[in-house]
């Protein structure tokens, strides 16, 4: 059995990638309803738990299949070895910032 | 120590085009322009949170005729993402992989990414 990192990162991406197909149908429904709102209706919407916990789910498989992806890309074209291992951990910074306020923000909403 | 510069076969120069490996990198430019993408998702929901103002403002943008066109051509590359996605993971199940097979799923990819667009945006 083929095993390493590589093996797990391949299996991690095709998951994510699964489970991406039902919940971007649900996000793409979910923005056709929440777009044209107003403010106070957009947080109302927001705040519904089934809503703002799928919402979070959704986050966090789509921005590790993003950051899967984005790593594959820099292993792919940054071959300086200093500048690829910064690229990498900016990457992966990045990602982390941006799944916190997204995940903050959710939260926020039943305060 | 400087590795010695070896010349390199052209291949990008020289290599003619196939819907085989235009429409390989194209889901590698859509995956790139998605992640990037992920940053104005991030701020919608930040604006959401922050207050009604900063709401305000990315919801005027996005209604925009440009912030129109931006979520036009996001939802597009998504659908091409999205489509192509299961057409690789068809192949990972070993699906699909002879070369005719490959042509006629890559140009329904392709066909249908377009159509589910229109019809997204005409129905909306």
């Amino acid at each position: 059995m083929a095993a390493g990192k590589a093996h797990r990162t391949w299996i991690i991406q095709r998951l994510t990638a699964l489970l991406l197909i039902p919940l971007l149908i649900w996000f793409l429904f979910s923005m056709l309803q929440a777009l044209p709102l107003g403010y106070m209706e957009a947080r109302a919407w927001l705040s519904n738990p089934v809503n703002s916990v799928l919402f979070g789910v959704f986050i966090v498989i789509l921005y590790h299949h993003a950051w899967i992806g984005m790593r594959e890309v820099i292993e792919d074209y940054v071959h300086q070895p200093g500048l690829k291992q910064f690229s990498l951990l900016l990457l992966l910074i990045i990602t982390i910032l941006l799944v916190l306020i997204s995940l903050h923000s959710l939260f926020s909403l039943y305060v | 120590m400087d590795k010695p510069q070896r010349p390199l076969s052209p291949h990008l120069q020289v290599y003619k085009p196939q819907l085989t490996s235009v429409l390989s990198i194209l889901h590698r430019a859509t995956g790139i322009v998605l992640s990037v993408s992920l940053v104005l998702l991030t701020y919608w929901l930040f604006a959401l949170a922050d207050g009604e103002s900063t709401y305000t403002a990315i919801q005027s943008f996005l209604n925009s005729r440009l912030g129109t066109l931006v979520l036009f051509m996001l939802s597009w590359t998504l659908f091409y993402h999205l489509f192509n996605g299961v057409r690789h993971l068809l192949w990972d199940a070993g699906i699909g992989l002879e070369l005719n097979t490959s042509y006629w799923t890559g140009y329904i990819v392709v066909a249908a990414s377009l159509i589910i667009t229109i019809l997204l945006w005409w129905l909306k």
